[in-house]
């Protein structure tokens, strides 16, 4: 079975270049627009790994972050925040929030699947 | 750094205060003018001392310099009060001329902003929606190619190696060639019988020379059984027996010579029949080897062109997955470029909260001036520090600093791990 990538992004032309990158590495990839509609896409459902975005309507990346490492199931899931925030500062926050990577966009799809196969 | 303007606040009120402050110096100048007069009046006075006079003159000298010096500021300040009068008026026509500009301005802004507003963000939207249906359009156009390109490799791979084209090819040749030694085989042995058949031909040869010998015996042995007749009627009738055997024995070499004569007849259609089955033969095995020749040869030029064309198709197959493979990356360089969308939305919804935060504060001033407020002035430069705060890219920052900005080269990602 293979392991299931949560992309979060308002953009959807964004979470398409993620998606269709993650689809053919052999990944199952569910779709968020925001933070809110990715804590709804959480529920109960098993996810490997999250792939969000910083900046975005309703909630932000960071909140949802913070929130997601919240719930028992989702503690231990890895995240990599994929922003075009570049600020160090950003980043720290990000890094106290419990991302493990920081992709800065724009990205090539092939460098970021060598950063999910390093944290899945 | 915050100013306040005050709404209604006329200028007449500055001249108004240096007045009443003028007013109490011209009483104070009237009292000390008082007081010199009693000295004056006290000098005159002949039963005071020398001493007190002394007194009485400094008094009167300094009272005479401080009314001097205040005289002296009142003048001043009149005439500062009138500069200041003057200031007053020209900032009130000036306030009265702008008026009607700025509250042009203020109108114009409060009606031009939201138009802004909601042009980028249609711009925006409509950039996004284009960006999307371009982006599936790609992807689609990506995927297809990976698989022609999956496809073309996997038949690349099937028409090479033992189980390929090549291999099918080679069976084939290997057959082929197996048949063709066969029939080489079946060929060679055909002849093999005919050159014994050949040999027959010759025994033949040797039977009707046999057969001409039989005649000749038979020949002889007639003659012998005519001599022994001839004898025997000599001897009369003691050779009347004798007679007998010579005849039956003439008898005997008259059949034997007709039997080696027929002999020799049958021998000769024998052979005539060998000879021709050996030519007939000999024809069809000549028409045979130059059809099992040209078969071969057929077969080879078959093969060769067989495996001439597979090398083509293998070539041209490589080629097209080459040329495939190089769209696709380009179309996987389209698909990274087309990210710029994401940045440029971000940087159109910087620009439009700022106007509407630009709108709210317009309404705010106007609701104020409406209620006869304070206006509180934006502060030009916390408003930009603001602005600044909401950046995310590194170009934003370069752009606000007025030092231009280059979009961020997409040849490696910025990955940071924690």
């Amino acid at each position: 079975m293979s392991k299931v990538i949560l992309v979060v992004d308002d953009s959807a032309s964004v979470r398409q270049v993620v998606g269709i990158a993650l689809r053919g590495a052999g990944y199952t990839v569910v779709e968020a627009s925001d933070g809110k509609d990715a804590l709804t896409k959480l529920d109960g459902q098993k996810i490997n790994l999250v792939i969000s975005d910083v900046n975005m309507p309703n909630m932000d990346g960071i909140t949802f972050l913070k929130e997601m490492k919240t719930k028992a199931n989702y503690k231990f899931t890895p995240v990599i925040m994929l922003t075009t925030e570049g600020a160090e500062e950003k980043k720290r926050e990000g890094q106290a929030a419990g991302a493990k990577a920081w992709i800065v966009k724009p990205f090539r799809p092939e460098q970021m699947l060598q950063a999910v196969s390093m944290l899945i | 750094m915050n100013s306040s303007y005050f709404h209604g606040n006329s200028p007449v009120s500055y001249p108004l205060t240096h007045t009443q402050r003028g007013s109490s110096q011209v009483v104070v100048i009237g009292a000390i003018a008082v007081m010199g007069l009693i000295a004056l009046l006290l000098l005159s006075l002949a039963e005071l001392s020398m001493v007190w006079k002394a007194l009485l003159l400094l008094a009167l000298l300094s009272a005479a310099v401080i009314a001097g010096v205040q005289v002296l500021q009142a003048a001043k300040r009149e005439s500062d009060t009138q500069m200041a009068l003057a200031q007053a008026q020209s900032g009130q026509q000036l306030a009265q001329m702008y008026r009607p500009l700025l509250e042009n301005y203020q109108h114009l802004l409060k009606e031009i902003l939201p138009l802004w507003q909601r042009q980028t963000e249609l711009a925006r939207h409509q950039l996004e929606g284009s960006i999307t249906e371009l982006v599936g359009r790609f992807s689609d156009i990506h995927q297809r190619l990976q698989a022609a390109v999956a496809s073309s490799s996997s038949t690349a791979s099937s028409m090479k190696g033992d189980n390929g084209l090549g291999g099918v090819i080679h069976f084939a040749n290997d057959e082929l060639s197996q048949i063709t030694h066969t029939l080489r085989q079946a060929i060679d042995q055909r002849d093999e019988l005919l050159t014994e058949i050949s040999g027959l031909s010759k025994i033949t040869v040797e039977l009707s020379g046999m057969s001409a010998e039989v005649a000749g015996i038979a020949s002889q042995t007639n003659l012998l059984a005519l001599n022994a007749a001839i004898e025997a009627a000599r001897a009369g009738e003691y050779g009347r027996g004798f007679a007998v055997v010579a005849d039956e024995v003439r008898t005997l070499s008259t059949r034997s010579g007709e039997t080696g004569a027929r002999i020799g007849r049958r021998i000769e259609q024998v052979n005539s029949a060998l000879q021709t089955t050996l030519d007939r033969t000999a024809e069809y095995a000549a028409e045979d080897n130059s059809r099992l020749t040209k078969s071969e040869t057929s077969i080879a030029q078959v093969l060769e062109q067989f495996q001439h064309s597979s090398e083509h198709i293998l070539q041209s197959a490589h080629v097209l997955e080459q040329e495939s493979a190089a769209v696709q990356s380009s179309v996987e360089e389209v698909l990274v470029n087309l990210q710029f969308q994401d940045r440029v939305s971000q940087i159109l919804g910087h620009v439009i909260d700022d106007m509407e935060k630009l709108v709210g504060a317009i309404a705010d001033q106007e609701t104020r001036l409406r209620h006869g407020e304070p206006v509180i002035a934006i502060d030009t430069g916390e408003w930009l520090r603001s602005l600044q705060k909401t950046y995310t890219t590194l170009e934003q920052v370069d752009v606000h600093r007025g030092s231009g900005a280059q979009a961020k080269g997409s040849n490696n990602s910025e990955i940071t791990f924690f």
